[in-house]
């Protein structure tokens, strides 16, 4: 009996109530939105890894994008080392390492990867030798 | 390689279509062999959000997701793992049901990429979403006065502000803090002033960049960086002139910015001191770089810089840890209190987490050692229960006013233009991304999106079918009736190349087997049948009324749930009385408590109760 009712009453709920997840937490980027730092992993190894992965997947899709700018670029950055708890990420080795191994990911040409570490790194040398780091990276 | 873990769950797991589960010590021969493996995940209907239940599949310590947003739409989600068990398992109180997949390193990591690139292209459409939203209600408060006497709220000015602060104003004299005297060493007296007087020009300068309606060009394969919104770029503006404000005044972060708490364990050896005492050169030196950055977003940088910078000089003149406080603004409606018996022991957990982020700080420190040391500190002595920022992020109100050479014929004609690209934007959006029940759901979502990395593995779309035979053992289909969550979970059973099903209960039904083992059992399960002699569970308003739980009873489910669907009908008649000063609050939630407890009826369970503010452990 509850075998053959699950079937209807499964079919009634789900033609009066919502299925799956509805985000209560679709809040917009805006300026009151602060990152809750319990969304982000709760180590600090862990919480450093992750923001390396999402700079070189974003620097990845940005670099083979034909319309990026510097400036969106640099705010998108920005976003993200918010959400990971990093206030001087245009300080950090972590950010430049992890933009050359996104440069790789991309699988630009020469050329193109030595245009970007240039204009990513600012032309500052300790920033465009940790591109390069990031780039031999495997 | 990631070894599978213990399964967790209480009871044996099930068999998986048709296969029998292996043993554990097998399993991990098995994934050793094949390299890698994935998880597809069920998570059961609850009353809040999700009465059909919800899919989503693991990778790593990642899940990717679907969700349904607002007006309509469905989302990519990306989440770490503890974290949607937290929100989904604990929170929610729903049980998650996982096949783990065997599959190759490189398949996972192809359905990585592929999920992950959804998501950051999604992230870009609906950041430019937002960003016009924002820049549409800054517009209409600038040319209407609207929300002016709320004021516009802005994080990081806080720190240091109190609501109301102008940045017009000319800043008075005063004795300015000592990174400005830093600052006028290494750039030269006059800089700040001049800074600010550049920065002023550009707010004055700042407009709207509103395109042509006709050349937007949204696709789901499309990767466009959205770029800086003008309320984003208006705000930027304020936080530098704020944080110059800050400097040239040589402001004290206000009455509670800072903490000071008083335990031993807060007290700071001479190692501890030293390491401090270099990681506050080191930011000093940070901060000083901001003014030659090319970031828009530096007075943020530097407003957070400055109160870690008083943290650090009280810190190390008291022999005491000194930090910025990280907790959330205090929300609308105060946090339901989570019962003791139902609370995890997650103090002694931050305890020991405080105390390794305290430990670490006997070498360099870089910003992610004080940032985990900054967090860890602010866990350990608000508790579990405390929501935190990951960064500093106090607010202050400002009244707004447009730039300064905007006139209101340009604010308006800033307005008219935008407005139709904004909904342009929107159509765009929901044409790509319109949520259907019966066609594009968090289930068939997920289906779509390996069928298109298993199409970019093969070359064309043709042959994504032998793709997914060969990688993942065979393939689903995301059409009837595969969108249904729990029969998607059934059938990626049936096909794909399954080792093992687990179960990982609910957080009550955990809780309550914890409790069978050290109470009497009987005694146990009356007194948590019912809301009112339950320990576990506290009744509150994100639940509709009800009586008995019926998620742990089978065969008296239809009796509890006709206590459950009169309890609704109450709720909802009471609602009727009350429409005039809740806004329809009860009345919607007495029809919510009555549909899910109509199923009850027929032997099915939706409702779990949940538990919205348990706190997350520390690792």
């Amino acid at each position: 009996m509850p075998r053959l009712l699950m079937p209807f009453t499964l079919l009634l709920a789900a033609a009066l109530l919502p299925a799956c997840s509805f985000s209560t937490s679709s809040k917009s980027s805006s300026d009151l939105a602060s990152s809750p730092s319990s969304s982000v992993p709760s180590s600090k190894d862990k919480t450093k890894a992750g923001f390396e992965t999402d700079v070189r997947d974003y620097t990845a899709e940005f670099a083979k994008s034909s319309d990026g700018k510097l400036d969106a670029f640099r705010a998108r950055l920005g976003k993200i080392a918010d959400q990971y708890g990093l206030s001087h990420w245009d300080e950090d080795k972590s950010t430049y390492v992890a933009i050359g191994k996104g440069l790789r990911k991309a699988g630009l040409s020469q050329a193109q990867y030595e245009a970007f570490k240039a204009s990513l790194g600012e032309s500052q040398t300790w920033k465009m030798d940790a591109i390069a780091e990031g780039y031999q990276q495997r | 390689m990631r070894l599978p873990k213990a399964i967790s769950s209480g009871k044996p797991p099930r068999r998986a279509g048709g296969r029998r589960l292996v043993g554990a010590g097998l399993l991990c021969c098995a994934l050793a062999a094949r390299g890698a493996d994935i998880e597809y995940l069920y998570i059961n209907a609850s009353e809040g959000t999700a009465s059909g239940g919800h899919a989503a599949l693991r990778l790593g310590d990642e899940v990717f997701h679907f969700q349904h947003v607002p007006p309509g739409l469905l989302r990519a989600q990306r989440d770490d793992f503890a974290w949607f068990r937290l929100q989904y398992g604990d929170k929610e109180n729903r049980t998650i049901y996982r096949h783990r997949v065997e599959v190759s390193a490189e398949t996972r990591d192809l359905l990585r990429e592929r999920f992950n690139r959804v998501l950051l292209i999604e992230q870009e459409q609906f950041d430019r979403r937002d960003g016009l939203e924002q820049d549409r209600r800054l517009l209409e408060t600038f040319l209407h006065r609207q929300g002016e006497a709320e004021g516009l709220a802005l994080k990081g000015p806080g720190l240091f502000l109190a609501d109301g602060w102008n940045y017009a104003d000319a800043v008075p004299e005063g004795s300015p803090a000592p990174l400005a005297r830093r600052v006028a060493a290494v750039f030269g007296d006059g800089f700040l002033l001049a800074k600010r007087r550049a920065l002023l020009r550009s707010l004055a300068d700042l407009r709207p960049e509103v395109g042509d309606p006709q050349s937007i060009d949204l696709t789901e394969d499309g990767f466009r960086p959205a770029g800086l919104a003008f309320a984003e770029r208006y705000a930027n503006h304020l936080r530098a002139l704020a944080a110059l404000q800050v400097l040239a005044l040589g402001l004290a972060p206000r009455e509670g910015v800072l903490s000071r708490p008083e335990a031993a364990e807060f007290r700071l050896d001479e190692v501890e001191k030293q390491a401090l005492a270099a990681y506050r050169a080191r930011l000093e030196g940070q901060l000083l770089g901001l003014f030659r950055s090319g970031r828009e977003d530096w007075g943020l940088a530097l407003l957070v810089g400055v109160a870690r910078l008083a943290a650090l000089d009280e810190s190390l003149a008291s022999g005491r840890l000194v930090f910025v406080n990280l907790a959330e603004p205090p929300a609308d409606e105060a946090p339901q209190a989570v019962p003791e018996a139902s609370r995890p022991p997650a103090d002694a957990g931050n305890r020991a987490r405080f105390l390794r982020a305290k430990a670490a700080m006997a070498g360099a420190v870089d910003e992610w050692d004080y940032a985990d040391l900054e967090q860890a500190a602010n866990r350990f002595e608000a508790g579990g229960e405390a929501r935190l920022t990951a960064l500093p992020a106090q607010v202050a109100k400002i009244a707004p006013r447009p730039p300064a050479g905007m006139t209101p014929a340009q604010l308006r004609d800033a307005l008219a233009r935008l407005e139709p690209y904004q909904q342009a934007y929107g159509q765009g959006l929901a044409g790509l991304y319109a949520y259907d029940l019966l066609g594009r759901n968090c289930a068939s979502e997920i289906f779509r999106v390996v069928d298109a990395a298993m199409a970019e593995a093969a070359g064309s779309a043709g042959a994504a079918r032998a793709e997914s035979m060969r990688r993942l053992g065979g393939q689903v289909s995301a059409r009837f009736p595969g969108f249904i969550p729990f029969v998607s979970f059934q059938a990626v059973g049936g096909h794909w190349r399954v080792a093992a099903t687990e179960e990982l209960p609910s957080y009550r039904l955990r809780r309550l087997e914890q409790a069978r083992r050290q109470e009497n059992p009987l005694r146990v399960d009356l007194r948590e049948s019912n809301v009112f002699s339950s320990t576990l569970y506290r009744w509150h308003r994100g639940d509709a009324a009800f009586v008995f739980f019926t998620d742990d009873t089978v065969w008296a489910r239809p009796l509890a749930g006709g206590a459950n669907l009169a309890a609704g009908l109450a709720q909802g008649v009471f609602g009727l009385f009350t429409l005039p000063w809740d806004g329809g609050a009860n009345l919607w939630q007495g029809a919510k408590g009555v549909l899910v407890s109509l199923p009850e009826l027929f032997f099915f369970n939706i409702r779990k109760g949940s538990f919205p503010d348990l706190p997350r452990v520390a690792d």
